[in-house]
């Protein structure tokens, strides 16, 4: 089992994620807003974040892009994974060179294959094995 | 999870895609997704905005994407 951050404005998403994380045996911790200081993503203790670039834009809240920023200089979220899931392929194109800077990005545009994202999840949790045992023995 | 489970998973995604008017809801994508009707893909793309077709679509989709039990 791992501690996996999901950081979207639609609860929506964040209901699916936590029906497919907890099928992988993983813990979920979901927030629709982050503010600026990042506490609450550093104190869920994350292994794997995933993060929508397009967030709701209230004054004291951050963007996708902006969290992945602060969580790449942050001494305790340095190394860990990033998925970034949208919708908003645009932004992502205006995005790429930016993102091209930033280690351990692994970009998703929505509807992106379930079957893929598992396998992308095992994979940057160490837990590929488990999962396809488990395939296997269904 | 089950492959039954795993494709109303598939299909909440497209939902949640087509609310957020993703652009990736093109035709190489769905067919990626392995929703195989061409029928119901063409209703899917051609529907934009449509929200009630979408539905009506998306719960044919479904239907053909539950593996016989």
């Amino acid at each position: 089992m791992a501690r996996v951050t999901v950081i979207n404005d639609s609860s929506e998403f964040l209901e699916l994620m936590r029906d497919l994380l907890t099928s992988l045996h993983h813990e979920m911790t979901g927030f629709v807003a982050v503010e600026a200081s990042i506490d609450e993503v550093v104190d869920s203790k994350p292994e794997l974040l995933v993060v929508d670039l397009r967030l709701q834009d209230r004054p004291q809240e951050i963007s996708g892009w902006e969290i992945i920023i602060l969580a790449r200089s942050h001494r305790q979220l340095l190394n860990v994974p990033i998925i970034l899931c949208t919708a908003d392929v645009w932004e992502l194109k205006k995005r790429t060179s930016d993102l091209e800077q930033v280690a351990g990005v692994h970009v998703r545009t929505k509807p992106f294959d379930l079957n893929e994202m598992c396998h992308l999840i095992q994979r940057l949790l160490g837990q590929e094995t488990t999962e396809r045992s488990e395939r296997g023995g269904q | 999870m089950s492959p039954a489970e795993r494709a109303d998973l598939q299909l909440r995604l497209v939902q949640i895609a087509y609310r957020q008017r993703s652009p990736a809801m093109d035709e190489h994508t769905l067919k990626r997704l392995r929703l195989r009707s061409e029928a119901i893909l063409d209703a899917i793309l051609f529907v934009p905005g449509d929200d009630l077709a979408f539905e009506s679509r998306l719960q044919e989709l479904r239907e053909e994407l539950r593996p016989a039990s």
